[in-house]
């Protein structure tokens, strides 16, 4: 047993337990924050997305002791006081959301790419969530609702 | 038993860390690979030592003629690094050719060869540059060039005490041009079915090659140089036969590794349309030395 201090969602917490936990397991499990979800555990298929220092990582792949010192952003840390991130709204708007299960590792790959570049073309889009599998949608209206959180 | 875990700020306390139970230990930079295989349970390690700690261990030095990379240097931070792109752009599309964004932005080029894949992406780039790997253990420091380090699938000849702290290559001359090919069975997310890393020289102010380096994974127990391309070409204008050539050549290089593989009939085809590919945007390209 350890102890480890991060801060999650613009919060610092800690922490105890096997250094061996992955950061979804934590996440999830201990912290209760759901909206991460676990589609392979195997990184294949970023379900389970989320930002570590602003970058998009698969939490699955991440041992609770590398987040020391670091900042986590998950699809909860997005809105704040019930107010959505713009890409969350557009992804309501656009309809791009169906079953809802890649969603919030799609968002975070976009969020990501939006911390960089402000006005991505629609390739660098489609590069940024390469790593995000959709089963339902066929990612057309998700590339979409992207390009309409840029724009405004 | 739990597992402990170290995170050293330093190489004498990583390999003092390792020695204690070299046989027991791994290494975690990445992760991307080591988490999978923890939790299938395919490596039960006593000890985790963590290494992206170190300082110095993610630092990219470019100076007039050598490239400096430490182990734990990601894939997003080579495929972001304007001048490798400008100097070695093999390294880069290797690079940007691994996995996905997730992926990219925690693997690491060490943990990319010590990982030992067979379709590792950055090995056939690196080999390609004559890289020297180097090593450090309780005993001392040494270095290697990649094709020594190499082995088998998941196997290095590194002794188990020995971690890999940085990576060196020559930067290539004014007129040489590099680029590298992945076929995988999609365009993200994909192991490689076979990549191709290409260095051609040509002499100046020609198009007549002096030096063609190829480097070929995924079709092998490990990626390696391929010498027949250059031996056709050295010496030769680079024109559309010669390209022909250069591709059947390595087709029947394919053909002859695979043997009775099942995929040998679909490998040696296609390592053609990879060749032309890699030879066209060496012709083409934007980037090294005109």
């Amino acid at each position: 047993m350890a102890k480890y201090s991060f801060i999650l969602n613009g919060k610092r917490v800690e922490w105890e337990g096997s250094p061996t936990r992955t950061l979804l397991q934590v996440l999830r499990e201990d912290f209760k924050l759901t909206g991460t979800k676990e589609g392979c555990g195997k990184g294949e298929c970023g379900a389970c997305t989320v930002l570590i220092d602003g970058e998009a990582v698969n939490s699955c792949l991440v041992l609770i002791p590398q987040v020391e010192g670091h900042e986590v952003l998950t699809i909860e840390g997005l809105s704040k006081d019930d107010q959505l991130d713009r890409l969350q709204e557009s992804f309501i708007s656009e309809g791009a959301i169906q079953c809802g299960y890649c969603t919030p590792g799609m968002i975070l790959s976009a969020k990501a790419l939006l911390l960089k570049n402000s006005k991505p073309s629609r390739a660098e889009i489609k590069k940024a969530i390469s790593g995000n599998l959709c089963r339902c949608t066929g990612y057309t209206k998700i590339i979409t609702a992207v390009e309409k959180a840029c724009s405004e | 038993m739990e597992v402990a875990y170290y995170s050293p700020v330093s190489w004498e306390e990583a390999v003092k860390l390792l020695a204690e139970d070299a046989d027991h230990s791994k290494i975690l930079a990445g992760g991307t690979d080591l988490i999978i295989q923890l939790k299938q349970k395919n490596v039960k390690p006593a000890a985790i030592i963590d290494i992206t700690r170190i300082p110095g261990i993610r630092d990219i030095s470019v100076n007039s003629n050598e490239v400096c990379l430490g182990s734990a240097v990601t894939f997003t931070q080579v495929a972001e690094h304007k001048v490798l792109r400008g100097k070695v752009p093999v390294l880069t599309e290797a690079a940007e050719a691994v996995g996905s964004p997730q992926i990219r932005n925690r693997g690491t080029l060490g943990g990319n060869i010590a990982n030992a894949s067979p379709a590792a992406d950055v090995v056939p780039a690196l080999l390609a540059l004559d890289t020297l790997v180097w090593v450090r253990s309780i005993r001392g420091e040494r270095k290697l060039k990649l094709e020594d380090v190499l082995v088998a699938p998941g196997r290095t000849n590194l002794a188990a005490d020995e971690v890999i702290t940085k990576l060196s290559f020559q930067i290539p001359g004014e007129n040489t041009k590099s680029a590298f090919v992945k076929l995988g069975r999609r365009n993200a997310l994909a192991i490689a079915r076979m990549n191709l890393a290409l260095v051609v020289t040509f002499e100046a102010g020609t198009r007549i090659t002096e030096k063609v380096v190829m480097a070929l994974g995924a079709v092998g127990p490990t990626a390696y140089l391929y010498r027949g391309v250059h031996e056709a070409l050295a010496g030769r204008q680079l024109t559309d036969e010669a390209i022909e050539r250069a591709a059947v050549l390595t087709s029947e290089e394919v053909a002859a590794r695979l043997g009775t593989r099942s995929t040998a009939h679909y490998k040696k085809e296609a390592v053609k349309g990879i060749v032309y590919e890699a030879f066209y945007r060496i012709l083409h390209s934007e980037y090294g030395a005109q």
